[in-house]
């Protein structure tokens, strides 16, 4: 088993792991979930077998309702509301994280156009308000900041100038179009930077005791893995991450690239998609408290009901599909050495239903930790763009291909094993003819990738 | 809605209505407005419905509605001031204050809008419109087909830049077009300034209902589909519920009942709206249009091809902000005024081109417009040939 990579869940004080490589998996619990015990763990399931990689999936770790810390939150808009009419979030989790609400007056349109020049006095005023109230973090949003970041940036750098101890988070790097949504996984971002510190340094610092040739990634919500670095920075990427491991799981297991795939729970199926190795994704599904984040997870729709019920959701939806469709055993039992007999039970339930082509996978460890030692970089574009023309359109399109493909490499993709997984330019309604939503999603085999 | 007025409590059913008679993309992502109305509600308390026979026929009022960009709205929002500033231009022109607000159609975001104008300026809404579904221009309106006219036109943007617009409808329509590009994507207007009474034969009643209606439909089926958004249960792995804020739980048994939820759903919408279904299956061809966009319109037509399961039958749909026409094996079987709807399967929530990818499964409905529609004056206005279609709209044949 030369060079092996392991997947870490972390989760309720325990963590599971699973080490693949060489055709072979083995699995390990740890239930204590302290840094010895954690590296006791991988010592352990490693048996002298070379590591290369060791992914973690700590978005269990990474919640803001108890984790989070008070943030101070900036909205750049060319009129800020005089009244606060329509700045309220139907999420409690928002109002109960973010200590101060401030808007300034800047941003830019869809295209880049400048709306109104950014108030850096104001910028300066809320952040020295917020650092005399013992906040530490900012979240930063502007409008138009996908489409151009300049304000975003340039109140950044004020901050950072004047107040280099409050650590500031900008949508733009955080999600897509939508303002509100964007705004909100700012917020949570920004509550999560101190708490993400923490965690990733000791993944990394329990990761590095393998070997200093084994390198520390993270699960990301959309199914992809991303650096230490990446998730400090952005700790909301994180989240969610288990579905999206257990997808990528589920398909690496059944030997498929392409799948609609249930995972078998003790209550129910969680039935999601895996196209081209990577989860299907989508930006509007409710992340922690029920908060739209404007920022890619995998999606998954739970079915809830008997065995014979989930069951025969699951055969219908796999009629209907086009590709294989897989049924895993999803979620440890609760001693995490054995797989949980009531999903195994709706498992082999399920898989009766299906046709012979269709795959049954009962994971000899957690399906999470199997996804996660498995992930690969992936990068998510969400812009707007003008072409006048198809040929403008195609150029202009490519060039965001490209930049996705950079970010791939950049997430330590072997060369020449970025790939683009879906490109879509979507016509822009009662917009000037030309205007187009481009959405790309891209991907790679990792440099450790056996 | 609870007696005459419209609560915090009824939007998430106004906002699925609202995607339903959108007819396509124009509903998409428009959900950041039901957050932004709740608050609204939260703050005004709520907006009195009306019919126009309960208001004294003098009242001078107004239609309220965006033009633009529901994206752009949603990267830009309203400040919720924008509602004074239509209220006190329109209000120099007539010489007194506006008594009530009518929406210029009651579908996509434009069915949220006028809700929070009549909160912020504390007005009744009249519960009709002037579209009965969305039409690309402004003037594609019953208010017009009746003679009122669109001008005065107040229009304001998110920042706060504000015009009064003295021309005619088809002008009124070019010139502020061209500058909700330049004022960030989107404009609220207040346009057809009138009195209640000459509502009576110019809008369509009811219309603020009947989207509630639709709405409140569609939200009881979201509780019965096998949807993230429809059903309720914890991820095999346990943890938080990935419930929407915009959602019911739901028991999640449909299999148990014989019928598939769509099913259901479409059976109960084709009652509730007098639609009919024109087939539905799988999504096999979707992409840019080959034909030539008139100059007038903005966006860039989009064409899709759905499989029927159950004729085996190709329903190719054009579409040019909203779906424009059917076509069944190449033969014409339903155009604008008529409405024309895609319902997700897999979400049994309305959807639209850009929504959706080759392989989904959607069903297709004809929603009849408004009788005034399919007069030789409203299929002029809004018929196929208004969007550069030479075909005559299926209700003409044999006329």
């Amino acid at each position: 088993m030369a060079g092996a990579r392991i997947g870490v869940r972390l989760g309720a004080g325990q963590a599971r792991a699973a080490l693949v490589g060489g055709g072979r998996i083995r699995h390990a619990v740890c239930r204590s979930g302290d840094g010895r015990g954690l590296s006791r763990m991988l010592r352990d399931l490693a048996q002298g077998t070379p590591v290369r990689s060791v992914t973690w999936d700590v978005s269990a770790e990474l919640d803001p309702a108890s984790s989070g810390s008070p943030v101070a939150s900036v909205r750049v808009t060319p009129r800020p509301p005089a009244r606060g009419l329509g700045t309220g979030h139907p999420s409690p989790l928002l109002p109960a994280l973010v200590r101060l609400q401030a808007a300034v007056m800047g941003g830019h349109d869809l295209f880049g156009v400048e709306l109104a020049t950014l108030d850096i006095y104001e910028v300066f005023r809320v952040a020295a308000a917020a650092q005399a109230e013992g906040i530490g973090a900012l979240a930063l949003t502007a409008t138009g900041a996908v489409g151009c970041p300049h304000h975003e940036l340039t109140a950044a750098e004020v901050v950072r100038e004047a107040f280099p101890q409050l650590r500031v988070s900008l949508s733009h790097q955080v999600g897509g179009l939508g303002l509100l949504d964007r705004e909100a996984a700012t917020v949570i971002n920004a509550a999560l930077l101190s708490r993400a510190e923490q965690v990733v340094a000791r993944c990394v610092r329990i990761s590095g005791r393998l070997g200093a040739s084994t390198s520390a990634w993270f699960v990301a919500g959309d199914g992809g893995r991303i650096s230490a670095e990446r998730l400090r920075l952005l700790p909301v990427l994180g989240l969610s991450a288990t579905g999206a491991a257990a997808l990528t799981g589920a398909a690496r297991l059944a030997g498929v690239d392409d799948a609609v795939v249930g995972l078998a729970g003790p209550d129910g199926l969680s039935v999601g998609h895996v196209r081209d190795g990577l989860p299907n994704v989508a930006t509007d599904r409710p992340g922690p408290g029920g908060v739209r984040m404007a920022v890619p997870q995998a999606s998954l729709t739970p079915i809830r009901g008997s065995h014979a019920d989930t069951a025969s959701a699951f055969a219908l939806l796999a009629e209907h599909d086009q590709h294989t469709a897989v049924i895993a055993v999803a979620g440890g039992g609760p001693d995490g050495d054995a797989p949980d007999e009531a999903a195994t039970g709706r498992a082999r339930s399920a898989a009766a239903r299906l046709p012979s082509t269709s795959v049954l996978v009962e994971p000899p460890a957690e399906l999470a930790a199997i996804g996660a030692a498995g992930t690969e970089p992936s990068a998510w574009l969400d812009t707007v763009l003008y072409a006048e023309t198809s040929e403008v359109l195609a150029r202009k399109r490519a060039a965001a291909e490209q930049r996705a493909l950079t970010l791939v490499a950049e997430s330590g993709a072997r060369l020449g094993s970025e790939r683009v997984v879906s490109s879509r330019a979507l016509s822009l309604s009662f917009l000037r003819s030309g205007s187009y939503r481009l959405l790309v999603r891209a991907g790679g085999r990792a440099e450790d990738d056996a | 809605m609870t007696g005459r007025s419209i609560t915090v409590a009824d939007v998430p059913a106004l906002l699925a209505g609202a995607e339903f008679f959108s007819t396509n993309a124009a509903g998409e992502g428009i959900e950041f407005a039901g957050f932004w109305l709740e608050d609204i509600l939260a703050r005004t308390g709520p907006v009195e419905l009306v019919t126009a026979d309960e208001l004294d026929p003098d009242t001078p009022c107004a239609a309220v509605g965006a033009m633009g960009s529901t994206v752009a709205m949603a990267e830009l929002p309203p400040s919720g001031e924008e509602p004074l500033v239509l209220a006190r231009s329109l209000a120099g022109r007539f010489g007194a204050p506006l008594g009530a607000i009518m929406p210029l159609n009651a579908a996509s975001v434009n069915a949220l809008q006028p809700v929070a104008a009549a909160a912020v300026l504390g007005l009744p809404l009249i519960d009709c419109d002037g579209m009965g579904r969305v039409f690309p221009l402004i003037h594609q309106t019953t208010y017009e087909l009746a003679g009122l006219s669109l001008s005065p036109l107040a229009a304001v943007s998110a920042g706060n830049d504000s015009l009064l617009l003295d021309t005619g409808s088809a002008r009124a329509e070019q010139i502020a077009r061209s500058i909700t590009q330049a004022a960030g994507g989107w404009l609220l207007c207040g346009m057809y300034p009138t009195r209640v009474g000459r509502l009576r034969e110019a809008a369509i009643h009811g219309s603020v209902s009947r989207t509630l209606k639709v709405g409140r439909l569609l939200r009881e089926h979201a509780s019965d589909g096998a949807t993230a958004q429809a059903l309720v249960g914890d991820p095999p792995w346990g943890g938080a519920s990935p419930w929407p804020a915009h959602a019911g739980p739901g028991d999640g048994e449909w299999s148990r009942r014989g019928t598939a939820p769509h099913e259901r759903l479409l059976r109960d919408l084709t009652a509730a709206t007098g639609a009919t279904v024109l087939g539905g299956g799988r999504v096999v061809e979707l992409g840019p249009s080959p034909r030539q966009a008139g100059i007038v319109y903005p966006g860039n037509p989009m064409s899709m091809v759905v499989h029927d399961h159950d004729s085996g039958r190709l329903i190719r749909l054009e579409a040019h902000n909203e779906l424009v026409l059917a076509l069944a094996d190449g033969a014409l079987t339903a155009a604008v005024p008529d409405l024309l709807c895609l319902l997700d399967r897999g979400t049994l929530r309305m959807t639209g081109p850009e929504r959706l990818t080759v392989g989904d499964q959607v069903d297709v409905l004809c929603v009849p417009a408004a009788p005034v529609w399919h007069s030789v004056h409203g299929l002029g206005l809004g018929g196929p040939g208004a969007f550069g279609f030479p075909l005559r709209h299926p209700r003409q044949e044999g006329r």
